[in-house]
């Protein structure tokens, strides 16, 4: 086991509603409220969950493009949940996000070659000629032809904007790459190839990956390690064939449940969640699943549940859950 | 796919040469502001012989009659003269002049000033948002011809007046859509990630967000060229517009009541060139507007 790179300790990020006249602040969106988890080098890091869990806000504060609320966030030690945007020029280096929308995340009116180099320019690494020669080897690898760097974004597919993308976040060779839903816009045919491609990559220059998705079968196939999320919490941590071969919480198995699978071993009885995700802004007390937890008793009502690890030594399963006995 | 790619401007320029009620647009301005080009350098009148008389008052156009400066030289007006015997055409023509330094010099700053303050209102948010705000709220519920009058008396009649009283309630449109633009950009990906490898926000403003105004930019310059020609002629109107040289609004304004004794071409002359122009200008953003519109670019 190498060193941890990230280390997230009761993370919190709320976003505050406000109306009226004065713009005054009259609640709280909880998007990710207490997360906690460890992230070793080499390791990809799934977060599933539904729309609206806070898995996206998650992503965004790992790479500070939000300020934490509350609780630690260390990049290879260094605490950076409260730095300012100065102290952390030399951490976004080594850091980088894959968008989701591969048509939004290209500005459409700069070069290929623009959309890559524009980390190198930020960070003022590099000659014109140089950034050049970078750029041109980063198309490379992500399978793009030379000619590509003069182009238009709006002259590609939507997997070719996508390699850009990816050619864009690694030209600083970052060491962890934030993936948000990086896959999940694209057609079918498309995502097994750029999903296979982020995997070389991984290999090539030893990337760490935390991989926001909601499709549970991508994120089995390229995580070592899955989170899953629902209302800003982590209802269950393992890896991943830990997760997908016995999952412990009602809520994970409710979703790999609901997932569609091709193998009929697998196959369980369909177990379908009643009712919405209740609000952020007012999440439920106790557990916080416990509104739609088929298992729930009075206790989930009162008492919030900790992350409690279930796991064989070596191999942590963390749940949060009143009802998972050993 | 080798070679240079397409930009959106060219693709959108190509579009634009397609539309031919624009390109007719364009070419009656381009005639326009040659002709005004021309009178900058005085190649067609100065303004000396657009304020002095020729020949007697209301010679009726295409009639001959014998000059001022040589009684014996007999000479044909095709556009007649005005009360005081001056050339209608040359004051005409000198006109055009004055339309395009207000309109140009109008429309370029207000956009200058719309889209600088509205970028920075929606990026940076906050207490620099609600000031802007207000201030945008503050011109706005005044009446728009009371900012105009109060400011050109404040500058003086003149041309000078006329700018700055244009200007200042032009930028405020520009302003707030250039606002409510941004505030949808910057929620954008690519924006997110100029963030997230750490982009100055200066470099995000105006290196990634600008850039994507363009649209807007052309639509508001030749809307408000427009607006600002047609606003001067109001303003000579009435009387607080350009003062001791021509322009369509003080030939209205000085002619109307020769019109009801029957002397219609001065009049008539200035409300043709400036419908014309007006006309021309209207084809031409409609055309802009569908061609460097991102969303129907095609």
């Amino acid at each position: 086991m190498s060193a941890p790179l990230l280390e997230v300790e009761g993370l919190k990020k709320h976003f505050p509603v406000r109306s009226g006249l004065f713009r005054k602040v009259t609640g709280w969106v909880h998007a990710v409220n207490g997360v906690s988890f460890t992230l070793r080098t080499g390791d990809t890091l799934g977060l599933v969950g539904e729309s609206g869990c806070g898995k996206s806000t998650l992503g965004r504060t790992l790479i500070r493009l939000y300020e934490p609320t509350e609780g630690a966030l260390r990049f290879e030690g260094r605490d950076i949940a409260k730095a300012t945007s100065r102290e952390l020029m030399p951490v976004r280096r080594e850091m980088a996000m894959i968008f989701q929308d591969p048509y939004a995340s290209l500005n459409p009116r700069m070069t290929v070659e623009d959309v890559v180099a524009a980390p190198m320019r930020a960070h003022g690494v590099g000659t014109t000629a140089e950034r050049r020669a970078r750029v041109a080897e980063l198309l490379e690898v992500v399978g793009l032809r030379a000619g590509a760097a003069s182009r238009y974004p709006h002259e590609f597919s939507g997997g070719q904007r996508q390699r850009v993308g990816i050619a864009r976040a690694l030209v600083l060779s970052p060491k962890l790459v934030i993936a948000d839903e990086a896959v999940s816009a694209l057609d079918v045919s498309i995502r097994a190839q750029v999903v296979n491609l982020m995997m070389r990559l991984k290999e090539r220059f030893k990337l760490t990956y935390v991989f926001i998705a909601h499709d549970l079968s991508i994120v089995e196939y390229i995580s070592t390690h899955v989170a899953v999320m629902y209302l800003g919490h982590v209802m269950e941590k393992a890896s991943s064939r830990a997760l997908y071969t016995s999952p412990k919480h009602p809520y994970t198995q409710a979703l790999i449940a609901a997932s569609p699978t091709p193998d009929p071993a697998r196959r369980k009885e369909k177990q379908v969640l009643k009712g919405e995700i209740p609000s952020p802004m007012r999440p439920p007390s106790g557990c916080v699943f416990h509104t739609r937890c088929p298992l729930a008793e009075e206790r989930c009502r009162v008492d919030v549940p900790a992350l409690r690890d279930f796991g064989k030594p070596g191999d942590e399963h963390l749940v949060a859950c009143h009802l998972v006995k050993e | 796919m080798t070679g240079r790619g397409e930009s959106l401007i060219r693709k959108s320029l190509r579009k634009f040469r397609r539309d031919r009620f624009g390109m007719a647009g364009l070419a009656v301005v381009a005639v326009f502001g040659l002709v005004a080009a021309g009178v900058k350098l005085g190649l067609f009148c100065t303004l000396d012989q657009a304020t002095t008389a020729v020949g007697p008052q209301f010679v009726r156009p295409g009639e001959y009659y014998s000059t001022i400066k040589d009684p014996g030289v007999r000479a044909r007006s095709l556009l007649g003269t005005d009360i005081q015997g001056r050339d209608v055409l040359t004051k005409l023509v000198y006109s055009i002049k004055q339309a395009f330094a207000i309109g140009l010099i109008v429309s370029v700053c207000a956009v200058l000033i719309g889209v600088v303050l509205g970028c920075i209102s929606a990026y940076f948010g906050g207490w620099v948002d609600a000031l802007l705000l207000w201030v945008y709220t503050a011109i706005n519920s005044v009446p728009f011809i009371l900012w105009i009058v109060s400011i050109s008396y404040a500058f003086g009649r003149g041309f000078l007046g006329v700018v700055v009283a244009l200007t200042c309630t032009f930028w405020v449109g520009i302003y707030f859509n250039v606002r409510a633009e941004v505030m949808r950009l910057k929620e954008m990906e690519f924006v997110l990630a100029s963030e997230s490898f750490g982009a100055s926000k200066w470099r995000i403003i105006f290196g990634d967000i600008a850039p994507n105004l363009t649209h807007l930019i052309f639509v508001f310059l030749s809307l408000d060229f427009i607006a600002a020609v047609k606003n001067e002629v109001i303003l000579s109107f009435l009387g607080l517009g350009i003062a001791g040289e021509p322009s369509w609004g003080v030939m209205i304004a000085n002619a109307r009541l020769d019109l009801a004794a029957g002397k219609w071409w001065e009049v008539t002359g200035a409300t043709v060139l400036l419908f014309v122009l007006v006309m021309a200008f209207n084809m031409l953003t409609d055309a802009l507007q569908d061609a460097f519109d991102p969303k129907k670019v095609g």
